[in-house]
């Protein structure tokens, strides 16, 4: 299983936006640096092409996305879970 | 509709009928604020008293400094009762930009919250909201005066100014009369028949054209505007939600905006039994887009709107009434009533039927020229050219149109680089302008990726990438920052040794 680290998540968005200083709870929407554009268009297509997920639209909910460590937690919910679906046996005995 | 017949000269008079015939419906709405129709004719009144004490003239810029807001209206309200005019301004805009606002504006007052020690507002009269709002007034003297104020007003006053991006690095300011905004809130509710049941989702801030629409088109009718917080706008399917619990039934919002909610098939997963209307404007609504809308919600009434913010906020329009394939655009349609729509070719003359020419409009939505800009103004609101008979105001888009086999309007383009991105209007020339005064770059050009929706900026220079675009944040919004920066060691030049541009495109525009 892919693992995703907190500094993965910040780099990506200093690439995308090199503005903001990214820390696990900076929020994303309020800092004004990250937008329903950034979002669509670049942090979710990035997200979804690095790691092999995709996200469904009832995903995307503020809880997910408002920081980089909810961004975090998110992404490992997901990874486990397509991890679960590959190997079924393997995850029942993690 | 007969009871706003006669001749209304006033935005006021909108919230004063509204107020009488439906005291108890709820005017606006955000997630912290409500007024009723009878609540707002108080706080307007005693706003505008407030305002007229503190600034004896009339006809005089006010800037409005808030965040997105009922607050937000009720000053614009205000201010019209105080007998001057309101200029809405981003609360995030840069301030190098506010600044060249604030010089070219020179305005009598800025109205805000906790704004008097803010620096930017320190030449000029800084009057906080909740402090006019608490002044105690005599009823009697407050209605005298009042009324006094709008004797001496007419129609023809402005009511706003609107600045949008300039080529040149100055932003230019729209004035707006209260006869333009009277006449297009009148066609608009008419056209698509709201009333006082109509409850709008406001999108688009107040400092663009489009939510002209909603903030008149709701008092004109008694009907509510609700605020929708911009956050959600990042989260489809709660987006939706929020308009259901809130039982919005028109929305007139950027393409950009209803591509979210289809693309992340947000229409899926919430029903919206109580949207009627769904208006759009200020960029190119894609056609697969719409085609999922249309077949989630079949009963709506959808239309194209069409028109810059000079022109008040709309003058062409299309009402969808039959089917298009994904590949097909979206026709901009045919004038408003009242108003008139033509366009030009490069020989002067009328265009025909598959021919492109540049647009113009005529009527009373267009307003009065640029503020403090007789050049501009010159350049763009000028005679009828096909005409020298009599003096015959029109303005001139530089948009390029073409006219269809059914009379309709389409879209071609633009004669300059102005662009529409999220559905802001941005001149790329003013982007250059911002980077050009940054030292370490020798030379800077924009281009724009229609296909991504980016503005890339490719500079010569020795600046790295993250200080370029911190100097950039002083002086530009966030909707106009580019999102792709590229250096290049030396920049590409035409014969005529200006930047070619259309080397630049080629080599980093859609594929680059």
């Amino acid at each position: 299983m892919k693992q995703v680290h907190l500094e993965d998540i910040t780099r990506l968005l200093k690439e995308i936006q090199p503005l903001g200083n990214y820390e696990a709870d900076t929020p994303l929407y309020e800092s004004g640096y990250v937008d329903s554009l950034t979002i669509f268009g670049r942090v979710l297509p990035e997200l979804e092409k690095t790691y092999g997920i995709q996200v469904e639209p009832p995903e995307l909910i503020p809880e997910h996305f408002e920081t980089p460590a909810a961004i975090l937690k998110y992404l490992e919910c997901k990874l486990s879970q397509s991890n679960a679906e590959r190997n079924p046996k393997a995850a029942a005995a993690e | 509709m007969e009871k706003w017949n006669g001749a209304i000269r006033n935005v006021l008079e909108y919230i004063e009928c509204s107020a009488k015939a439906y005291p108890s419906n709820l005017a606006f709405r955000d997630d912290e604020t409500q007024v009723t129709y009878a609540e707002l004719l108080r706080q307007v009144r005693k706003l505008g008293y407030q305002i007229a004490e503190k600034v004896s003239e009339t006809r005089k810029p006010i800037v409005v400094f808030m965040e997105k807001s009922v607050e937000c209206l009720v000053s614009f309200f205000g201010i019209a009762a105080s007998g001057n005019f309101y200029v809405c301004m981003d609360v995030q805009m840069a301030p190098e930009r506010i600044h060249k606002i604030l010089d070219s504006l020179q305005p009598a007052a800025v109205l805000g919250k906790s704004i008097q020690n803010e620096k930017l507002f320190s030449d000029y009269l800084a009057l906080d909201y909740e402090e006019l709002l608490a002044a105690e007034a005599e009823d009697g003297i407050q209605r005298k005066r009042l009324q006094e104020i709008r004797n001496n007003m007419i129609d023809a006053d402005p009511l706003y100014i609107l600045y949008t991006s300039g080529s040149t690095g100055i932003p230019k300011g729209s004035v707006i009369t209260h006869r333009s905004v009277i006449d297009y809130a009148e066609w608009v509710s008419r056209t698509f028949q709201f009333d006082e049941t109509t409850v709008f989702g406001s999108q688009t801030p107040f400092y663009f054209s489009m939510s002209v629409l909603d903030i008149f088109t709701t008092v004109r009718n008694g009907a509510a505007l609700q605020i929708i917080p911009k956050k959600l706008f990042s989260f489809p399917v709660k987006l939706l939600e929020y308009m259901k619990e809130t039982h919005v039934s028109a929305i007139y919002w950027v393409p950009s905006a209803l591509s979210i909610v289809a693309d992340w098939r947000a229409l899926d997963y919430v029903a919206l039994p109580e949207l009627r209307t769904v208006l759009f404007a200020g960029e190119v609504m894609p056609t697969r887009q719409l085609n999922l809308w249309r077949s989630h919600l079949p009963e709506v009434k959808y239309a194209n709107l069409f028109g810059p913010t000079e022109i008040t906020d709309i003058g062409l329009y299309y009402i969808l009434d039959r089917e298009f394939s994904d590949e097909e655009p979206i026709p901009i349609g045919v004038p408003c009533e009242n108003m008139d729509a033509f366009a030009v070719t490069k020989e002067g003359r009328l265009i025909r039927e598959g021919e492109t020419g540049e647009l113009y409009f005529r009527g009373s939505f267009v307003g009065r020229g640029y503020y403090n800009s007789p050049e501009k103004t010159r350049e763009a609101f000028v005679q009828n050219p096909l005409h020298n008979s009599y003096p015959d105001p029109t303005y001139r888009t530089g948009d390029l149109v073409k006219l269809n086999e059914r009379g309709e309007y389409l879209y071609q383009g633009r004669k300059d680089f102005q662009i529409k991105h999220m559905g802001y209007r941005i001149e790329l020339g003013e982007i250059e302008h911002a980077a050009g005064s940054f030292q370490k770059l020798e030379r800077a050009a924009c281009i724009y990726r229609k296909e991504k929706d980016q503005i890339v900026l490719i500079y010569q220079g020795t600046a790295g990438k993250e200080e370029i675009l911190t100097h950039l944040k002083d002086f530009l919004p966030a909707y106009m920052m580019p999102e792709e920066l590229i250096s290049v060691p030396a920049m590409p030049l035409n014969a005529n040794g200006k930047i070619d541009r259309k080397l630049l495109q080629e080599q980093y525009g859609e594929n680059g």
